[in-house]
């Protein structure tokens, strides 16, 4: 088991998350109250992955709104903007505010340029859906996300 | 589920059929080099894509097979076109046409070693890599970008981005004919634009390398390589627009499985049969997002040879390039009829034997050249085709990992692995400290072991050993 990026940042969602080992690839686990505080940890723990975000600042506001018929999809969905935002527009999310939506979320992901993070691993360049899973347990809300580097 | 291995020969093992397995497995390695650590799912996996509708023969794993997601990494797989057979985004992968490309420079490592640092550093300089937009070839928009998908390598070399006999030593002469970029959705594009001529991340990288042995003088000299010359290896492939194209195409089948009739036992085996309009989406798009590899090769080529012209004075001719990750539409007997099969390479090269109607003449006498990474801090292999390959004519593609990115960021720090490689002579230009250390060489299997496996199970047969003298890391 690896990096821990569990709870304590003051003002954050409440939760945690971290990355454990897969040979291939990046795998990343959360777990929150809520649906939405657990959606925002796993795009945190995708993210804090390939880049220093500590002291990182949002510089620009994205607004997204994804939909899945399953939460797993809704997970994948969210992360698959995440990755597409990075590779093209060079935008990392430092912070996510997830809210249900009917069917799915509405996300505000508050952006920095990828260039201005301190680069520290592979980034990632699309999530699979090997391992996937998303739901209620010991946590409230756990998920585990494997995703291509 | 529990995996029994019954070894039938010290290079092959076998997966014996069970539950929903239409065919058995078949692992190519010696016992030393089966996958072993705790949690690796890749036999599990061999097992699972033996359950793909249409599969015949076995599900393969070569010598450098690990864990991956779906297919394992080092999986072959052929499905029978007209029996049902599916086509599995996964079983190529993401990475579509992620590659290996080896050039020849008209230079020895001697004559080479008082400039290998100022070529380094032009290289280091100019070759894009790490996260996001930043190629050597910004597209201005759809319409260019689809010249690209529709001609590959071919289209760079019309538009000046390299010489006409690069194409001939291309696999598919540097593009797929049957290319559908109106199937490449408008997110690939978009990722696509800014990419082509980077390595990207991850274990991406440009190597400056010498024939350290030469195993076959025959082959050798036939693919321009001699003792002591120096080349360069490029790993890489169709960067984000290769994985748009996946993510769009699995998720569309993920959603088409029940209607088909198809249930599988991870959902990234997502698959659709060949001859359905997903499956055809597919693959129109898949071969489309190759050519964009062939392209991306094609222009970080143009940049060595700039490189090696303003720091060493010398030209530098391509030896081969050769795709690890794709589906191709083959014909192979079969119980002794000749099938029209989907051919998967996840992780896996196409190896054709001396002889073989899709070489070009200039190879047809030696082989196809097959390229083998191993790792910055061992050594890199050139093999050729053998006839009688039973894994659809397929072989290895590297060394195979075998620590995860974790554990290899536990044990070894960036620095000190730079340090401990440019003391043993490898010059290092690193993208990023932890990047760096991902890729550590204790992450790998031992190259020359895999590639003693690879020759001992008769997939293929040693050419050239290269070692490394500097790299440019993705």
């Amino acid at each position: 088991m690896a990096r821990d990026g569990s709870a304590a940042r003051h003002g954050g969602p409440r939760g945690g998350h971290r990355s454990v080992p897969h040979t291939a690839d990046l795998r990343v686990e959360a777990w929150a109250p809520t649906r939405e505080e657990c959606l925002a940890h796993a795009v945190r723990g995708v993210c804090e992955s390939f880049v220093d975000l500590s002291g990182a600042v949002g510089r620009r506001r994205r607004d997204v709104e994804v939909r899945a018929e399953t939460d797993e999809d809704l997970l994948v969905a969210l992360l698959d903007e995440v990755v597409y935002r990075l590779d093209a527009d060079g935008e990392v999310p430092v912070d996510a505010e997830p809210a249900a939506v009917p069917g799915g979320v509405r996300a505000v992901l508050h952006m920095a340029d990828v260039g201005t993070l301190a680069e520290t691993g592979a980034a990632p360049k699309a999530v699979t859906l090997h391992g996937l899973s998303f739901g209620r347990g010991g946590h409230g809300w756990e998920c585990s996300v494997t995703l291509d580097v | 589920m529990d995996i029994t291995l019954v070894e039938e020969s010290p290079f092959r093992f076998r997966i014996e059929r069970r539950g929903a397995m239409r065919v058995p497995g078949t692992v190519f390695a010696t016992r030393a080099l089966l996958p072993e650590a705790a949690g690796d799912q890749a036999l599990e996996q061999v097992a699972n894509v033996a359950t793909l509708p249409g599969v015949v023969r076995a599900s393969f794993a070569m010598p450098d097979v690990h864990w991956g997601y779906g297919f394992p990494i080092g999986g072959v797989a052929a499905t029978d076109v007209e029996a049902g057979g599916v086509v599995s985004p996964g079983g190529v992968g993401f990475d579509i046409s992620c590659g290996v490309r080896l050039l020849a420079a008209g230079i020895d490592r001697d004559a080479l070693e008082p400039r290998l640092r100022e070529l380094m550093d032009v290289l280091g300089d100019t070759i894009p890599r790490g996260t996001g937009p930043g190629g050597l070839w910004r597209l201005p928009g759809r319409p260019q970008m689809e010249e690209v998908l529709a001609g590959g390598a071919g289209y760079a070399v019309e538009q000046g981005h390299g010489v006409p006999r690069d194409l001939t030593f291309c696999e598919d002469y540097g593009a797929l004919e049957e290319a559908d970029p109106s199937q490449v959705g408008a997110r690939a594009v978009e990722r696509g634009l800014r990419q082509v001529g980077s390595l990207g991340s991850g274990n991406h990288f440009l190597e400056v390398q010498a024939v350290d042995r030469v195993h076959d003088e025959k082959a050798a000299a036939a693919f321009g390589l001699r003792p002591g010359g120096v080349c360069v290896m490029i790993h890489c492939g169709s960067r984000g627009l290769g994985h748009q194209v996946c993510t769009d195409h699995v998720r569309v089948m993920d959603r088409s499985l029940r209607r088909f009739g198809i249930s599988l036992p991870d959902r990234q085996l997502a698959c659709a049969p060949v001859v359905s309009p997903e499956g055809r989406a597919y693959l129109g798009a898949m071969a489309a997002a190759a050519n964009y590899g062939r392209a991306n090769r094609q222009l970080l080529t143009e940049a060595v040879r700039r490189a090696f012209t303003s720091a060493a004075g010398v030209e530098v001719d391509l030896v081969y390039d050769v795709s690890h990750n794709m589906a191709k539409t083959e014909t192979h007997e079969v119980d002794g009829v000749p099938r029209r099969l989907c051919v998967h390479r996840k992780g896996a090269t196409r190896a054709l034997p001396p002889g073989h109607p899709d070489l070009p003449g200039e190879l047809s006498g030696a082989g196809q050249p097959v390229l083998i990474p191993g790792t910055m801090g061992t050594a890199s292999y050139v093999l050729v085709g053998e006839p009688g390959n039973d894994a659809f004519l397929s072989t290895c593609h590297g060394a195979g990992r075998v620590w995860s990115r974790h554990q290899a960021l536990r044990r070894v720090r960036g620095e000190e692995l730079r340090g401990r490689l440019e003391s043993e002579g490898v010059a290092v230009r690193p993208s990023s400290w932890r990047g760096l250390a991902e890729e550590t060489p204790e992450a790998y299997k031992d190259v020359d072991a895999v590639a003693a496996a690879t020759e001992g199970a008769g997939l293929a047969h040693l050419v050239a050993r290269l070692v490394p003298l500097g790299v440019v890391k993705g």
